[in-house]
Parts: C-alpha cells; sequence; structure tokens
C-alpha cells in the first residue's frame, strides 16, 4: 500500500512543460501549404497558430488588368478541386452585372457539372482523409472512381481539372453527344460503390475512434466564425447557397439540405450527392 | 424580413445612418465614429439578430478606402451591406468588429495586410499573406519594380 | 524492387559470365551499377502546391500507377527523398522553404518542376506581385514537364526522361558510355 502511494507521488514531480510544435508548411497532412505553430502538452493541443500565403498569388491584382473572360483562367486555379464553380461564381457575377440572361439549357448544364465537379472533390477529400489517418487503400479507391468523372469532364471540355469551361453568357461548348449516356452509367456504377466505401472506412474502428467526439464545433462557434459548407452544417448551422439563395437550375431540383449536429459529416453527405445527381440526370434533356 | 420590411426598420432604428435600398441587398452607410456601436446594435436587436458575416471587404477609392461588411441573420433569413468610409486614404483606421463577429479577426487582418486599412483595437494585427517587408499591394498606386512585371 | 529476370541485366550491357542453380554471376562496371538501381528507385518529396499537386496523385493512384517506375514510396521528409516534384506555383514566401528543403535531401538529388507555374510563372507571369517567376531562379532543375496542370502521361515520361539522364551519370570514370540513351 504505501508503495503505490510512494509511485502517486513520484509522477507528481514529474515537471511537464508546454512546448512549441512548428507543422508544415511543407507537411504531408496539410494537403497544401499551410504552417501551423501548434502549443502542445503531451498529446493535448493548447494552441495553434495558423500562418498562410504560401500559395498567395496575387490574382486579385492580376484581375485589374484582364478582361471578364480572361478572369476565368485564373478562377480556375483559385481552387483546384472545384474549378467549375469557381468559374461558374465569377460568370453570375458578370451576368448579373450585365443583366444577362442565359439559356435554360446553359442553367442545367452548369448545374450538372458543378455536382461532377463537388462530387470527384469529395472523393479526393474522402480518400486522402483516409490516408492521413493510415489507411492507403482509400486512396487507391477513391482516385480510382474519381478517374471516371475526369474522362467526363476531358471529352466535354478536354480539361481534366482546370475546365474552363463556363464563359459570361453561356458554356465555352456544347456537351458531348455521350455526356448524358456516360453521367448515367456514373452514378449507376457509383451507387454501387458507396457501401464499398462505406465498408472500407466508415465502420472502421480505428477511424471510429479518432473522428468521434473529436474538434468539437458548437453552432454559436461555427456561426461567429463563418464556417460554412459540410463543416459548418455538421454543426447544424444551415448554411446551403443553392437552399437559401439558389442559382442555375437548382431552384428547379428537389434535394434536401442534411443537418446534424456532431461530428463527422462525411457519409449523410455523399448521400445527399447522390440523391440530386441521380435527379439531374434524369432531368437533362 | 423582406427587403422593404428591413429599409423601414433600419430608417428607423438608425437615425444617424443612411440607409438606401440597392440592387439586391439594402445598403447601410455608417460613420466610422459609429461603426462599432451600429455593429453591436446589429447583431443584437433581437428583429435583426445579424449574427453572421460572411464577406468583409477592403474598396480603395480616391479620396478613402471603404469597407464593406456583408451581413446575415441565420435566424430572419435577411441580408444587409454595411459599408464604412475612412477619413484618410493613405493612413486609413476604422475600428475593429472582430469582437462582435468573430470571423472579422482574419478578415481585417487580410485587408491590412493587402491594402493597409489598420483596425483600431485589434487583438492580433499582423500581416497575414505578406512579409512585413511589403507595401500595400492592393492600392491602386502600388508600384513594384522588382517583383511585377506589367504587361 | 527486386530483379525479375536476366533480360533485365542484359537489356543495361551487364555480361552474364556464369550461370548456377540459384544465382549468376555478371560483370558490371560500378558506375553502371549505381546508375542502374537509382535510376530503378527514384523516391520523391511529397510537395505540392496547387492543382499539379492533384495530378501527382493522381499519377500515383491505380490508374497511372507510378508505382511501375519505382518512384511510388513518396517520402514525407527530404532526409529520405532523392527527388523533388515541384508541382505547383512557388512564390516568394515558399521560396526560402523549397531552398531549404532542396538542402536537405542527401545527394545525388533530382528535381523535375512540374507544370508552367514551376517553369516560368505560367499563369501568374505578369501583374502578379507575389509570385517567383520560375522555380530555377531559387534551385537548379533537371526535368522540365509542360502543361497547366501537365496530364499524369506527361509527368510520367517526364519521370522517365529523368531515368535517362541519371543512367547517363558518371561518378567514377570520366568517359561517357559510347551507346548511352539520349535525353
Amino acid at each position: 500500500m504505501s508503495e503505490t502511494k510512494e509511485i502517486i507521488i513520484s509522477t507528481d514531480k514529474i515537471h511537464t512543460d508546454q512546448y512549441l510544435v512548428n507543422m508544415g508548411p511543407q507537411h504531408p497532412s496539410t494537403h497544401g501549404v499551410l504552417r501551423l505553430l501548434v502549443r502542445l502538452e503531451g498529446e493535448i493541443v493548447h494552441h495553434i497558430q495558423p500562418h498562410v500565403g504560401y500559395i498567395h498569388s496575387g490574382i486579385e491584382k492580376m484581375c485589374e488588368a484582364l478582361s471578364y473572360p480572361q478572369i476565368i483562367h485564373l478562377t480556375d486555379r483559385m481552387d483546384y478541386l472545384s474549378a467549375h464553380m469557381n468559374n461558374e461564381a465569377v460568370c453570375l457575377c458578370v451576368e448579373n452585372a450585365l443583366q444577362v440572361e442565359v439559356p435554360e439549357r446553359v442553367k442545367y448544364i452548369r448545374t450538372i457539372m458543378d455536382e461532377l465537379t463537388r462530387l470527384q472533390s469529395h472523393q479526393l477529400w474522402w480518400c486522402v482523409m483516409g490516408m492521413d489517418l493510415g489507411a492507403l487503400t482509400t486512396f487507391f479507391y477513391g482516385l480510382r472512381d474519381r478517374e471516371h468523372i475526369l474522362d467526363i469532364f476531358e471529352e466535354t471540355c478536354g480539361a481534366r481539372m482546370t475546365l474552363n469551361y463556363s464563359l459570361p453568357g453561356g458554356v465555352m461548348f456544347d456537351i458531348h453527344p455521350n455526356f448524358q449516356k456516360r453521367v448515367k452509367d456514373f452514378i449507376k456504377e457509383f451507387r454501387k460503390k458507396l457501401p464499398e466505401y462505406d465498408q472500407l472506412l466508415t465502420g472502421n474502428v480505428i477511424f471510429q475512434e479518432r473522428t468521434n467526439d473529436i474538434g468539437y464545433l458548437s453552432l454559436e462557434d461555427a456561426i461567429a466564425w463563418g464556417v460554412t459548407g459540410p463543416s459548418g452544417r455538421a454543426s447544424g448551422f444551415s448554411c446551403d447557397v443553392r437552399k437559401h439563395q439558389p442559382y442555375s437550375a437548382y431552384p428547379l431540383v428537389d434535394f434536401q439540405e442534411k443537418l446534424d449536429t456532431k461530428g463527422d459529416s462525411f457519409t449523410r453527405y455523399r448521400l445527399r450527392m447522390r440523391r440530386c445527381k441521380n435527379h439531374f440526370a434524369s432531368l437533362n434533356n | 424580413m423582406t427587403n422593404e420590411e428591413l429599409l423601414a426598420c433600419l430608417t428607423g432604428e438608425f437615425s444617424k445612418a443612411e440607409v438606401k435600398p440597392g440592387k439586391q441587398y439594402v445598403e447601410i452607410m455608417v460613420n466610422a465614429a459609429d461603426l462599432h456601436e451600429t455593429s453591436v446594435q446589429l447583431k443584437n436587436t433581437p428583429a435583426l439578430s445579424f449574427d453572421y458575416l460572411f464577406c468583409l471587404s477592403g474598396v480603395d477609392f480616391p479620396e478613402s478606402m471603404q469597407i464593406v461588411y456583408h451581413l446575415e441573420s441565420t435566424h430572419h433569413r435577411h441580408i444587409v451591406v454595411m459599408k464604412v468610409n475612412t477619413a484618410d486614404r493613405l493612413d486609413p483606421k476604422v475600428d475593429t468588429v472582430s469582437d462582435v463577429w468573430q470571423t472579422a479577426k482574419y478578415h481585417e487582418r487580410e485587408v491590412y495586410d493587402l491594402l493597409g486599412v489598420k483596425f483600431n483595437n485589434h487583438t492580433d494585427l499582423r500581416r497575414l499573406f505578406l512579409d512585413d517587408t511589403w507595401g500595400f499591394p492592393l492600392r491602386k498606386d502600388y508600384k513594384d519594380e522588382v517583383r511585377i512585371v506589367e504587361r | 524492387m527486386g530483379v525479375k529476370s536476366k533480360k533485365e541485366f542484359e537489356a543495361n550491357d551487364f555480361p552474364i559470365l556464369a550461370e548456377y542453380e540459384g544465382g549468376s554471376i555478371i560483370l558490371a562496371k560500378l558506375d553502371d551499377l549505381l546508375n542502374w538501381s537509382r535510376s530503378n528507385s527514384l523516391w520523391p518529396l511529397t510537395f505540392g502546391t496547387r492543382c499539379c499537386a492533384i495530378e501527382f496523385m493522381a499519377v500515383g493512384a491505380s490508374r497511372h500507377d507510378m508505382a511501375r517506375f519505382g518512384m511510388e514510396v513518396a517520402r514525407a521528409t527530404p532526409r529520405q527523398a532523392d527527388m523533388i516534384i515541384i508541382s505547383g506555383t512557388i512564390n516568394y514566401k515558399m521560396a526560402p522553404v523549397l531552398k531549404r528543403l532542396y538542402d536537405q535531401i542527401a545527394d545525388p538529388k533530382y528535381v523535375i518542376a512540374m507544370g508552367s507555374c514551376a517553369i516560368s510563372g505560367g499563369p501568374f507571369f505578369y501583374n502578379s506581385y507575389a509570385v517567383v517567376r520560375g522555380a530555377d531562379h531559387v534551385i537548379p532543375v533537371d526535368v522540365y514537364v509542360p502543361g497547366c496542370p501537365p496530364r499524369p502521361e506527361a509527368l510520367l515520361f517526364g519521370m522517365m526522361q529523368l531515368q535517362k539522364k541519371i543512367r547517363r551519370e558518371r561518378y567514377f570514370s570520366r568517359k561517357q558510355k559510347k551507346n548511352a540513351p539520349q535525353p
């Protein structure tokens, strides 16, 4: 008995300090270049000071000297995983300012391309998230299926990622004759793949342990810090622009905004993508 | 609230500010001195409750810098655009709103970095993207002989 | 990476002197052996700044699979890497970091500049105040792969060019190999 007591006293005497660790800017888990100064005590993170700007390229300054269609080529490279959405944002802005009405067909094409872009972006996110947790298989699975979408893009406009497809007033070319068929085929295929994804990662004990109850963000914080997208919606912040300020063909599409109050927005979000994409395919003329 | 109701409500609430219907959203032009007070009021009045700042931008005008705040209420789902002009263009200063909307902390750092607008009472006003030795590149009169290849 | 067949040695001009059960004896110059092993196990550093980094990932993944050329082992630390693929824009804030990473890679080290940003600044050449116009202002580059971003096939081709370059290197003899492949 006395021995155990001694041990407890001796552990109390171990002196622990907080220490600073520099993560990045070149760090495999930052996916991009982000430098974090992390103050740690053991495994507990006390404070993080982020340093950004390692890929700041002054696009705003460049746009001052460019015409609107030329800007499209730069917005592609802002967020290269959702290049089409960035382009569309510029296009909608210019069209709004010029009071130009685009044809219905263009709206549909843009919306479908939007969703395809979103889907490939989520696929990459999913596979890379698995990879960071040590599940390298997800990396191969996710990128394998992502290539199918990239093929569709390539057939439509010639580029794999930086599409340059949307222009103020319309889109660059009409869709390829194969487009409709390939999108439908892809949806059919991808629906089969989703359970496979779930089996691989979602139910995994290690994954569950490392994501459940980690990094909690309250609704108030999400709103105060302006956390939107799936992260915001996982905290219960209804912030889907497609619902609240619908653009292109979104008013005509029947989909639901999924909200959650905790954690891992992941599977639900993907299911929603699937549903709305399914609907698009049937809508397409 | 619709834009018309919002317009009426804001006109009644803020006598010192200039409220006008914009093309898309209602705009409210605030004096630099009243900025912080107005922000607190916009956020805390229950009928307005603008709790979500979704865009903060700086604009370089010939006489002054303008800071534009896009605010949304997550409860009522209405949007207002708040604008404030600084007194001086070369050494612009405005009060911070980062204690009202936390997200403004980083947005203000960005505006400070690229346009050189100083935010009073900001707790951590450092440059965000660039080194301390740079000028303010998004100002219209910014010149850099070394780093910029002009066309 | 193991030795697959006799043919692999014969293709590299290593004459087989004698064959035994379970192995054989080859005659080779040290240079050739070194180059053969170096060029077939190039480990890249995971260094990506922009769109090209995504294509770099695509090269590593199932369809394009750079493991076929012994390059799949992307290391997170420069001390274990042999080459660096600059995939993306380098700006003035990133340039010192890139230089330091390059310095930390053990010799011999190689550099591939992937995409027009790394080659010349690319789309950010004019009117941008933050972008370095070409990564070769910071570190020496061996192979340039043009494109914005380059297709995975293009990157694979660039990597194979780098392999060819490595196979021509001489450490112990001054003479160039006569029938060395031209890059």
